[in-house]
């Protein structure tokens, strides 16, 4: 199958701090931090905190499981930190080690069952924050109607593949360029487009499954 | 179009709006306090969730083996299967009885096979029995074990209690099953016939 990059209403993340060649805005602490600076590591948390902590909620889809993840990241990208040698940014170095801790507790059983006991409360939270969304301008009937809209696909998007899912959230974040999520993914950076594009196509499909005509 | 029916784009930009929703999440604040907290503190903590697993399993093949080497101990009268031992040869003449000698009062009858030679795994096997040899029949009278007497109990006032008598030995007589004869195998050579080929003509 060709590759679609023609995402025309997708995000274009940023490219700060990506693989691609350029100062890295972190080396500094970085190197401050190889040397036994906590103060410079604690820095560089900061900085990275919100991009560590999205992707774990992308690839884990629960805040409370990310939050341990991101905290899991940091403490093990400084235990690691003598072998990072520049060759990535720091950022996308730090987002693979958030990443491949995020897959590890994916994969756990306490997870699974975790999540397996606690779905049916999810989901009654869900719709209690449905509910107490303000109104704006639009009429309650079109506000009903977007709210569904955006209920149908937060649940669709759930049960897509895993591949093309990891691709759509950190795409449409806006917080990772492709190359970083190419990096992350272990992909390159095409096939991340392939896979937003499909992750799109698929959506429109299960949309268009359950009742949500378009023109296509 | 109605309501419900919505364009590419419009869709494309719901599907949007629905992933940076989903993204749209903060960490805690106190995330650097307790990553600075944990970077002097003890080793990351360690799911346990392999180790019970490698435990569990190691617990359960412990006591699986254990079950299967402990089995024959757990049954010492059973008889033991030795398929490389032969067959217990009858002794030429019957037992004369019972050979040990009675302790308590209390006579055993002869254990079937007491006479046969003891063939140990490693010693060199004996020359093969005559093919009409019979195999693991005794001829003798199988006799239950009998008690002759009974020490008096020293116990106070045991002399109102009436003397248990004598039981009589119980006898059994001994069965006579058909005996298991082989025959006599013999081998022939093999002879083969001459054959005659004739070659075939020449394709042309």
């Amino acid at each position: 199958m060709p590759e679609s990059t023609d995402c025309v209403t997708a995000t274009e993340p940023r490219e700060a701090g990506g693989a691609a060649p350029g100062p890295d805005p972190d080396l500094s602490l970085v190197r401050r931090a190889q040397a036994g600076d906590t103060d410079a590591f604690g820095e560089l948390v900061e900085r990275n905190r919100k991009a560590v902590f999205r992707a774990a909620v992308a690839a884990l889809g629960s805040t409370t499981d990310a939050d341990d993840v991101a905290q899991e990241a940091f403490v093990l990208a400084y235990r690691k930190l003598a072998s990072f040698r520049g060759e990535a940014a720091f950022r996308t170095w730090l987002l693979a080690i958030t990443w491949r801790k995020a897959l590890d507790r994916r994969k756990s059983v306490g997870r699974w069952l975790r999540l397996t006991v606690s779905q049916a409360d999810h989901d009654s939270a869900a719709t209690n924050w449905i509910e107490h969304m303000p109104a704006d301008r639009r009429s309650q009937e079109e506000d009903l109607a977007a709210q569904q809209l955006q209920q149908a696909i937060r649940r669709l998007i759930r049960t897509l593949p895993r591949k093309l899912r990891d691709a759509l959230l950190l795409a449409g974040s806006g917080e990772y360029s492709y190359s970083q999520i190419g990096f992350i993914l272990g992909v390159p950076v095409g096939t991340v487009k392939w896979r937003v594009s499909e992750a799109r196509r698929v959506l429109k499909e299960k949309m268009a499954a359950v009742g949500h005509h378009y023109d296509g | 179009m109605t309501d419900r029916q919505l364009s590419d784009r419009r869709l494309d930009e719901a599907i949007d709006r629905a992933v940076r929703e989903m993204m749209n999440v903060e960490p805690r604040t106190d995330l650097r306090a307790r990553v600075l907290a944990e970077l002097g503190g003890p080793p990351a903590r360690v799911s346990l969730w392999p180790r019970l697993a490698f435990a569990a399993l190691t617990l359960a093949a412990a006591v699986t083996v254990l079950t299967i080497v402990q089995r024959p101990s757990d049954h010492p009268d059973a008889p033991q299967v030795a398929s490389s031992l032969p067959a217990p040869i009858p002794s030429p003449q019957p037992a004369p009885g019972p050979t040990n000698p009675p302790i308590g009062g209390i006579t055993s009858p002869p254990r079937m096979g007491s006479g046969s030679p003891s063939v140990s795994p490693g010693s060199s096997r004996p020359d093969p029995p005559p093919s009409n040899r019979r195999i693991g029949v005794q001829d003798r009278p199988i006799q239950a074990a009998s008690i002759d007497t009974l020490a008096a109990p020293a116990v106070e006032g045991a002399e109102s209690v009436e003397r248990l008598r004598p039981i009589d030995p119980i006898g059994i007589d001994s069965l006579n099953p058909l005996g298991i004869s082989t025959p006599d195998i013999v081998i022939t050579p093999i002879t083969v016939e001459q054959i005659d080929i004739t070659p075939l003509p020449p394709r042309r």
